[in-house]
């Protein structure tokens, strides 16, 4: 009798609770986009003394010299120039999705934010839906005239924006050129190949030659490339070479998986006979770039794959002088002599940037502010800081050419900082802007690594998945079928390469990804691929 | 009949009534101290409950769960209908029951051994030595079990030696190891922290006793077993039983710093699913309705111990 009073005062308490909880939750608003009446200028700097919040991830180049990004030149210029204020607020390093959801979960959004919205369950759509974010076709188009002219300048990119609903949801970072796109390479010992007396691998068979080469000359790794399933997504080192992508990809409009295609076993077959001859990293599935990075600069290894930013910069700076380690980008391999490359490591032109919340009060003057960045002032405060303070216009290749000056890569001069650390507090490096052209060749100051960009030329855009969406349910059907397969394709392939499992196991790894259900998956591709394509307003 | 019952709940009811009364009025004090206890638990550890309805749920972070859509036990079919949740299952039972067999005892013995030293000085040297393990981060402490196991690790040198097999790469890639890495990594990090509390038990064994059983001749052996043991008995058998309450919660994070895909048929366990599905997949209605089957498990667990515990040697958390 004393239990069972126990327990119903217990679960008195607990409904008490819920009813609680249930009633400190909002009901969902969801915004439509409507702007009815236009109330600002075309003109810059607007005149409102309206303060708009802007929730954002701060790139460790900036936390060197500041601790909020409003506090930086850069945030101050643009200030200046749109007349618009703006308050910062920042995650936590290493704990932005769990700071998101915490921020998107209250009733407080700021008025803009920073986030990967495909990353959102259910995508941009999901985040419209669920009256996180605003859809922005009319301002787009009434009071973003800036982003609008470059659209109309590259008709490709209108598409990328675009959920399969027709709706804009953000205002993008953009990449004005194919050179900033692809910054992923296998670098070969320079000092190695001058020793041996041969020229950069082009083709595979180069590339044999080379590598074995390098193994009779005792070194003892002579080929580091990272194969884990998120490797092979993102660079694939070598696939293209047999016609293939290391993820979904598309022919002409057809979708097919990289890793379920025929030369797949190819490859494997391929990676399991170097490492068997010692030419392959033996510790291929272990990424971590402390170990890679010992790799390279030890001597150890003859070639390695990594970025030119954070891999080669490292190991060009922590090589021991006048151990004669030298570095040099290699063109993306293919098969055959004259070929154009097929598939490297290539991120879309357009990436997402800025959302405007579904909550925000001030979401007209949020566009204004967010479409200054798209104006040719925009570009060259956003790319290259002010005139005669950050940077000089230069004649370069018969066109004047934006050029940093000099004190900028003094650090005796810029207040202890690198040069990436001053560009960091001067201009923006992410966010929502187009990213110039020019930038990246000045943004590495060892040649090795601008003359890098000039090697990667591949056909990758041409076969890479467009942006695609899944519906919830396709989403949720999809994913279920591919954590599995990720799980075993990951442990196979590794066994097979390392010998653990023979190779005949390849005809046994088809027929378990077919019976996980790897072709309903590339259907959904190809649904969500046809969808992409018939995107429009 | 019936109404006679009936009489003697309400007369009982009666009674209880009048008795909280009284006591309230007259230890009001203790009550009042007793609120922001009763107020912490009921907002910290019940208000949070609410969210297992997530399982039941396509949730959505905005909306929350009054907004969110209801989709009855489809995130429980999909946990359970996963080719790899038998597996999962299996590697936390396998890497729990393991570490209960060997990890449990370990630090008893520890005790039991630092208690037959005589020298003061020693003896706390010993012990913090032992415990410094504990204090370093499970990062480093994984970092450094990673290059003792290496291709050229100390470790991989004397199970080398040992075996007279050439072991040319990490112990790690070697599914079969990986259980034993994980226990004997977790031992050496825990033996001294989990050895304290049995050292102060054995400071509270009446010291009369032993000299009694050494007049009785009995060797330091016999001690052991007839009084040490016996005395620290209830403090083994809370201690178990609380340890039974996690097993199957195998934290992920010593998995995530040590699995590679070699070693992953033997070391994906089921937080770690939880993790990849929830955290990373941003699933937050299938991992709920995981997590739920862990703690459901656990709990039983835990009165299924404590059951046979009470039952066994009549000690027991209630």
């Amino acid at each position: 009798m004393k239990k069972k009073k126990v327990i119903s005062i217990v679960l008195a308490c607990v409904l008490c609770v819920m009813c609680f909880a249930s009633c400190g939750s909002d009901d969902s608003f969801v915004a439509d986009g409507k702007l009815d009446k236009v109330t600002t200028p075309d003109t810059y700097p607007q005149d409102t003394n309206v303060t708009l919040r802007h929730w954002s991830s701060l790139t460790g180049g900036v936390l060197s010299s500041c601790t909020n990004y409003g506090e930086t030149q850069a945030a101050k210029w643009y200030e200046e120039a749109t007349g618009i204020h703006v308050v910062y607020e920042h995650p936590v390093a290493g704990q932005e999705s769990a700071a998101f959801n915490i921020m998107v979960s209250s009733d407080d959004m700021p008025d803009m934010i920073s986030w990967q919205w495909s990353t959102y369950p259910g995508g941009p759509n999901g985040a419209i839906e669920d009256g996180v974010i605003t859809p922005l076709n009319e301002y787009y188009e009434k009071v973003s005239p800036n982003l609008m002219k470059l659209l109309q300048e590259h008709p490709e990119w209108e598409n990328m924006l675009m959920t399969d609903e027709g709706d804009f949801y953000q205002y993008p970072m953009l990449k004005e050129a194919d050179n900033l796109l692809t910054y992923t390479s296998i670098f070969i010992r320079k000092d190695l190949l001058d020793k041996a007396g041969l020229e950069e691998p082009v083709t595979l068979a180069d590339w044999e030659n080379v590598l074995y080469t390098f193994k009779d000359m005792g070194v003892k790794v002579p080929l580091s490339i990272r194969i884990t399933n998120e490797n092979l997504s993102l660079f694939g080192a070598f696939m293209g070479c047999f016609g293939i992508m290391g993820d979904f990809y598309h022919v002409d409009g057809e979708v097919k998986y990289g890793p379920y295609e025929e030369a797949f076993a190819d490859y494997v077959t391929l990676l399991n006979k170097w490492y068997k001859d010692g030419i392959l990293d033996k510790d291929f599935a272990d990424t971590a770039n402390n170990r890679r990075n010992a790799l390279a600069t030890n001597g150890e290894c003859g070639a390695i794959e990594g970025s030119v930013g954070g891999n080669l910069g490292t190991w060009i700076n922590s090589v021991a002088p006048g151990s004669g380690i030298e570095f040099v980008a290699t063109t993306v391999p293919v098969m055959n002599e004259g070929e154009t490359p097929m598939w490297t490591q290539a991120t879309h032109p357009v990436m997402d940037a800025v959302a405007i919340s579904a909550t925000s009060k001030n979401k007209e003057i949020a566009a204004r502010w967010l479409d200054y960045a798209y104006s040719d002032e925009g570009y060259l405060l956003t790319n290259f800081g002010k005139e005669g303070v950050t940077y000089t216009m230069e004649e370069k290749d018969g066109r004047q050419v934006p050029t940093y000056m000099d004190w900028m890569k003094d650090s005796k001069q810029n207040g202890g900082l690198t040069f990436g650390e001053c560009l960091n507090v001067h201009i923006w490096s992410s966010g929502a802007f187009m990213q110039s052209k020019d930038y990246i060749g000045q943004f590495y100051q060892h040649p090795t690594q601008s003359e890098a960009f000039e090697k990667f030329e591949s056909d990758v855009l041409k076969y890479k998945m467009p942006i695609v969406y899944l519906t919830a349910d396709e989403q949720k059907e999809y994913t279920d079928i591919m954590t599995p397969i990720n799980t075993y394709r990951e442990e196979t392939i590794a066994k097979i390469i390392s010998g653990k499992l023979p190779l005949s196991e390849l005809d046994n790894y088809y027929k378990q990804l077919k019976k996980l259900g790897i072709e309903r998956a590339i259907e959904i591709q190809q649904a969500a691929y046809d969808r992409a394509a018939a995107r429009s307003k | 009949m019936a109404n006679t019952k009936k009489i003697n709940r309400q007369l009982h009811s009666g009674k209880n009534a009048s008795w909280l009364k009284k006591d309230l009025k007259q230890n009001y004090a203790l009550y009042l101290l007793l609120i922001p206890i009763l107020a912490f638990y009921v907002y910290f550890h019940y208000k949070p409950m609410y969210g297992l309805l997530a399982s039941f749920q396509d949730y959505s972070i905005r909306r929350g769960i009054s907004g969110s859509e209801w989709v009855g036990f489809e995130n429980y079919e999909r946990f359970f209908n996963d080719p790899y949740f038998s597996r999962n299952i299996i590697n936390t039972i396998r890497i729990s029951l393991y570490s209960l067999i060997f990890g449990f005892p370990a630090p008893i013995i520890l005790a039991l051994l630092m208690n037959e030293l005589t020298k003061p000085r020693f003896k706390k040297t010993v012990q913090t030595i032992t415990y410094l393990p504990h204090f370093i981060s499970l990062v480093v402490i994984c970092g450094m079990v990673t290059n003792y196991v290496a291709a050229d690790g100390f470790i991989t040198k004397i199970v080398s030696a040992l075996t007279g097999k050439n072991i040319e790469e990490s112990l790690l890639n070697d599914a079969s190891m990986f259980v034993p890495i994980y226990i004997v990594s977790d031992i050496w990090r825990e033996i001294g922290w989990g050895s304290i509390i049995y050292l102060a038990a054995l400071a509270g064994v009446d010291q009369e006793l032993y000299e009694a059983a050494s007049i009785d001749g009995a060797g330091r052996l016999r001690q052991t077993w007839s009084i040490t043991l016996p005395s620290i008995a209830p403090t083994i058998i809370t201690l178990l039983i609380l340890r039974m309450g996690s097993l199957i919660s195998v934290g992920y994070e010593k998995i995530i710093l040590l699995t590679n895909p070699y070693n992953a048929e033997t070391s994906e366990i089921l937080s770690y699913y939880i993790y990849k599905r929830g955290i990373e997949g941003a699933e937050y209605g299938l991992s709920t309705a995981a997590g739920l089957f862990n703690s459901v498990i656990n709990c039983v667990l835990v009165l299924l111990t404590n059951w046979i515990s009470r039952r066994v040697s009549e000690t027991s958390l209630w």
